[in-house]
């Protein structure tokens, strides 16, 4: 498979007549990069107005969480535009497996050993002497869409066979099983993107939509099942209460019905347009940890149904654009991995909005570039990297725009 | 790819490319139809936001405001205390509580809970059973009746006590527990001296943020602390966690203020407006050293504790006309305003030696200039003649320039003044600080008005000279008057000389702030000499004080309108003259006096009161000189000068208990008005003694 790959590049390479492998000499997907730092921006405004309060309670300085996050967001983007200067096609060849190995290896050392540091209860960060660094959950995923990328990639039809489907799941199913141990809701959102990813690349679709179906109702299961799957030790208590928070929030608001009940209050007080920026209420020690998972609440609250319709806009920009650069992109591995990119951002995106909403029980997804996060910020900066450096070497930059016409593919598909 | 083998190259690679596109045009939809699916569940959770805000969003609202209650609790601060320089407490915040009564626990369980409740709460604060038991059932769900204000905290501590005792005992099951008592605490503001300086020191009332009038206004953002909180905020786990910042308490302030001086102060006026019908009396006792402002008191009286009661100023007749809101509005302010710094007024003669400063300081007059008074000086020509008399409308006749201030010549005054120029004395007159506010740190200055340089004439010059038609606070005035004694070091007037934490640490100290040189040592000590001379053989022959050297200078002015003769009679002194340590000054604003016993509105009626201050002052203070006095002041408990807190208090407990001023023997005060003729006034004829210009000066054409 890699010969034809590299046949496959080495003929663009000629079109181009130009060498590849470093940098890329056109089209740097300038909206992509706006749409990228217009989140940014209202990211760090959120955790701002969510986070002083308690910022200054807990630590002194209205500015801390604040602070923090902004550092990281300009060291990320720094890092997301070091790494779209370079191929993709050379970062996945040889970047791939490291990359993977390094968040089982560090997904492992946080579930068995002492480099795992506990935070309100959940052993989740990594950390070298007690001060923890970052959550290797989020690395996991970047590393999951690279390996699945590269994989679906280099298995082209054999998706399709058996032995295709149980390479896919055997090498995601590894470090999912580690984020499983200690992060239920983060696995869940592993298993939908390489089974999402797996889906789009299959041309058995059925099965797919059954397999997905399958999916949401065993998650849906557990809803009434909740009890049994505690006893047989498969959900931890806490996660149970969600799902019993989920039916009837009020009825347990001291079980922690309290944040999504908040959460709710805050949306319901927002209005149309909001109390004003940085005027919540809600967000003073009634909301639990605004900044993080629930920081679309008090973004209603203070910006109100328009401000959710803005952000909400944003996103779909933002996956638009992704969706154009994976139809533009010089081979399947630039397409997987946008589609993996677009698929994890919309995952997120809805079943935040989902919990704070109380559609779905309280899964602890934050909010892509929105919710308090520097493992976040960090590993989401270096997907949009990976998709920046397939939009530079996209098909036919140099020679117009990519268009919505050839998301459907209808017209000049036949490169490759 | 089984079909390819049978497939020729050229074939194979059309079918290759066929598939391919195929297959990358299916994954492309797939894509594209996972991402639609997306955002329909994107809009999904639009319209549900919709909905949440359309069916819930007015509840979840109230919701919110409902429950800030619980969010963060106020922690009160104290504010801070108000001491005089020797540590005696002069203002202070005492910890009270509020008792609340809590119905629904009370009457939660049984019978036996509230007659044990009530009985433990009449037991230690002796409330009547019946009305408490009346209260809470006539409110059985209510679970906050405020039933008792202001309780000590030692009754607090002892309830609590008893409640525990009560509620440990093995037999409180069967007979009943003590519940549902609450307190609330607060801070009340106390003065324990009640009227004691209250000009100076001002109030502050129910809202202990604000203070009114004095160094309770001036001096506020010191004495309030910040309120702590006590706030709420829930952890991941939904568990109300609290965090508390603790109130910081206000600072302490130590004023300038002596307490036995400013009680000589309160009670010479007390006596002289017990025998005189006044417009205002006002005393100012300042360090001529440093500025520092040692008592300073009005007639003006009112209790710090109860603001707004007038019986103290004014009488049930006055009282009784104030009969709209806006009346006793204006009485209460009138009471209220510190005279002393408030309102500016005429000086009169005292203005004099300044006059004479500014000339010697220009070298237009020296110490041994003559003048010539024929009891008056004209200007202007024609009908525009002005004819500005002397006080001694015969004429002084010949003086020389310390015969000029110690007779208080109104003629040599105009003749200085009209060779110093117009110019030279506006500038003295800035130079000594009239004309602007002193920057005392008292509420309210009225920084007087002066002539421009440009707008004064000839006839406005010739009245300045000798204080008539320009006004000044006494505050200016004293601090002015400090710097011509003290070898011309103006320095600025203070009535707070530390800022000290609530825990007595220093925060600040307030050291004298010399603003300018006024005059030279020269002129200072030709002064020093002249008032010394006035006092001893001038015009304030009945301030001498035998075996201490005081130098004063006394003032008449003519108030407005000057048809009404009505006269602000004032004097100002210092001692010991050669190096004075203290100067007092007093005013008397339009005295009525007992004109057919013989007396007269003259300077005398301030001289007297002075007099009677400085006769305390000096052995306490120790002044140097000759004489023996002894100090009546505090004849009954000696203790008001205590150096710490504690025996002030008891000073104020003893004062309380008598409820007047003066704490006790009532001897001491009668004696010390008459005293004012006790101090070897030999050969002096009273009625031959007019200060000056009590006699009216200034005829004027327009």
């Amino acid at each position: 498979m890699s010969t034809e790959q590299n046949t496959a590049s080495a003929k663009a390479e000629e079109k181009a007549g130009t060498r590849r492998v470093f940098f890329i000499r056109r089209n740097t997907d300038n909206a992509l990069i706006l749409a990228v730092l217009l989140l940014v921006a209202f990211g760090l405004m959120m955790v701002y107005t969510t986070s002083y309060y308690t910022a200054q309670l807990k630590v002194g300085d209205g500015t801390y969480y604040l602070s923090r996050q902004a550092v990281i967001s300009a060291g990320g983007l720094a890092f997301m535009i070091f790494i779209s200067l370079f191929n993709y096609q050379w970062i996945c060849r040889f970047g791939t497996w490291p990359v993977y190995l390094a968040s089982v290896v560090l997904m492992a050392l946080v579930d068995f050993t002492s480099f795992g540091i506990e935070f309100n209860g959940r052993k989740r960060w990594f950390g070298i002497g007690g001060h923890s660094l970052f959550q290797p959950t989020e690395l996991v995923k970047l590393a999951l869409i690279m390996a699945v990328a590269f994989m679906l990639t280099k298995l082209k039809y054999k998706i399709d066979k058996l032995g295709g489907v149980t390479a896919v799941l055997a090498v995601a199913g590894f470090p999912i099983l580690f984020v499983f141990l200690n992060n239920l809701s983060s696995s869940i959102i592993l298993v939908a993107i390489v089974l999402i990813m797996m889906a789009i690349a299959s041309e058995h679709k059925k099965k797919y939509l059954v397999i997905l179906l399958l999916f949401v109702g065993a998650i849906a299961a557990a809803y009434f099942l909740g009890d049994w799957l505690v006893n047989i030790g498969l959900l931890k208590r806490y996660q149970l209460e969600r799902i019993d928070v989920w039916k009837d929030p009020e009825a347990y608001s001291l079980e922690g019905g309290w944040q999504v009940m908040q959460g709710l209050y805050a949306i319901g007080s927002g209005g149309f347009f909001g109390k004003g920026l940085g005027n919540s209420t809600q967000k003073l020690g009634f909301v639990p940890e605004a900044q993080n998972d629930m920081v679309f609440s008090i973004l209603v609250e203070e910006l109100g149904i328009f401000g959710a319709i803005c952000l909400i806009a944003l996103f779909c920009f933002l996956i638009y654009r992704i969706l154009v650069i994976a139809s533009n992109a010089p081979d399947r591995l630039g397409f997987f991995l946008c589609a993996g990119v677009a698929v994890h951002i919309s995952l997120q995106v809805v079943l935040n909005i989902a919990v704070v909403t109380n559609m779905i029980p309280n899964t602890g997804v934050t909010l892509p570039f929105i919710s308090y996060g520097g493992s976040s910020v960090l590993f989401l900066m270096s997907e949009f990297g990976l998709v920046l450096s397939v939009a530079r070497q996209s098909v036919g930059a140099s020679r117009r725009r990519p268009s919505l016409a050839r998301i459907f593919g209808r017209r000049n598909a036949s490169e490759r | 790819m089984k079909t390819s083998r049978t497939l020729d190259p050229e074939e194979r690679k059309r079918l290759r490319i066929a598939k391919n596109k195929k297959y990358n045009n299916s994954i492309r939809s797939r894509l594209v139809l996972f991402c639609i699916v997306a955002a329909v569940a994107l809009i999904a959770l639009i319209v549900r936001l919709f909905v949440i805000n359309a069916t819930s969003g007015e509840d979840y609202e109230i919701n919110i405001l409902s429950q800030q209650d619980y969010s963060s609790t106020v922690i009160m601060s104290r504010r801070g205390t108000i001491t005089d320089r020797n540590g005696t407490i002069l203002a202070t915040s005492e910890r009270i509580y509020t008792m609340i009564l809590d119905p629904s626990v009370i009457l939660a369980n049984s019978a036996k809970n509230e007659t044990v409740t009530l009985q433990a709460v009449n037991h230690i604060f002796g409330f009547d059973i019946a009305d408490m038991k009346n209260t809470i059932e006539a409110k059985p769900k209510s679970a906050y009746i405020r039933y008792a204000k202001e309780l000590t905290e030692d009754q607090r501590t002892a309830f609590l006590a008893y409640r525990d005792e009560v509620n440990a005992a093995p037999e409180a099951k069967e007979t009943g527990y003590v519940r549902g008592v609450w307190f609330e605490e607060d801070y009340k503001r106390v003065y324990p001296f009640d009227t004691f300086a209250c000009s100076l020191i001002g109030f502050s009332g129910g809202d202990a943020t604000r203070g009114n009038w004095g160094l309770e206004e001036y001096y506020n953002d010191e004495l309030v602390g910040s309120n702590g909180r006590e706030y709420g905020y829930m952890n991941t786990d939904g568990v109300a966690e609290r965090t508390v910042i603790p109130a910081e308490d206000g600072n302490t302030v130590v004023s300038t203020i002596d307490y036995t001086i400013q009680a000589a102060c309160e009670k010479a006026i007390a006596g002289f407006t017990s025998t005189h019908e006044v417009d205002n009396v006002a005393v100012i006792v300042m360090d001529p050293r440093n500025g520092e402002i040692l008592a300073e008191a009005t007639d003006k009286v009112f209790d710090l504790n109860d603001p707004s009661n007038l019986t103290y100023t004014y009488s049930a007749e006055e009282i009784e006309s104030f009969d709209t809101d806006e009346a006793l509005e204006a009485a209460r302010g009138a009471m209220w305003k510190n005279y002393a710094v408030a309102d500016a007024y005429e000086p009169g003669s005292t203005a004099k030696p300044f006059t004479v400063a500014a000339a010697l300081e220009n070298g237009v007059i020296n110490e041994h200039s003559e003048f010539n008074c024929t009891g008056s000086r004209s200007f202007g020509s024609g009908s525009y003649l002005t004819r500005i008399k002397c006080n001694n409308v015969e004429g002084h006749g010949y003086l020389d320039l310390t015969e000029s201030i110690m007779e208080s010549c109104n003629v040599a005054m105009m003749d200085i003044v009209s060779v110093l120029g117009a110019e030279k004395f506006t500038e003295y007159q800035g130079i000594f600080g009239f004309g602007r506010q002193s920057a005392v740190d008292l509420p309210g200055e009225n920084g007087g008005l002066l002539y421009p340089l440009e707008s004064i004439g000839v006839v406005d010059l010739a009245t300045n000279s000798f204080g008539q038609n320009f006004t000044v606070n006494m505050v200016q005035l004293a601090t002015a008057f400090c710097s011509l004694v003290n070898g011309g070091k103006y320095y600025q007037p203070h009535a707070v000389r530390q800022i000290l934490s609530s825990d007595g640490q220093i925060v600040r100290n307030i050291e004298p702030v010399l603003v300018r040189e006024t005059v030279t040592e020269e002129t200072s000590a030709f002064i020093r000499n002249a008032l010394f001379q006035t006092v001893e053989n001038g015009t304030a022959k009945t301030g001498r004080i035998v075996g201490y050297s005081v130098g004063g200078k006394t003032g008449t002015a003519e108030k407005l309108p000057r048809s009404d003769k009505k006269y602000l009679v004032s004097f100002i002194a210092a001692a010991p003259i050669d190096d004075p340590s203290v100067l007092i000054y007093v005013i008397i604003d339009n005295p009525t006096v007992d004109l057919e016993g013989g007396e007269t509105v003259s300077a005398r009626l301030a001289i007297a009161v002075e007099k009677e201050i400085m006769e305390n002052i000096i052995p306490y203070m120790n002044l140097k000189g000759e004489g023996q006095l002894e100090s009546h002041i505090f004849d009954d408990t000696g203790s008001g000068e205590g150096e710490d807190g504690e025996s002030g208090e008891d000073n104020a407990d003893d004062t309380q208990s008598d409820g007047t001023q003066d704490g006790g023997e009532d001897d001491v005060s009668p004696n010390l008005i008459p005293a004012a003729g006790v101090g070897g006034m030999d050969g002096v004829d009273w009625t031959d003694i007019d200060d000056g210009d009590g006699t009216g000066r200034i005829d004027s054409d327009n």
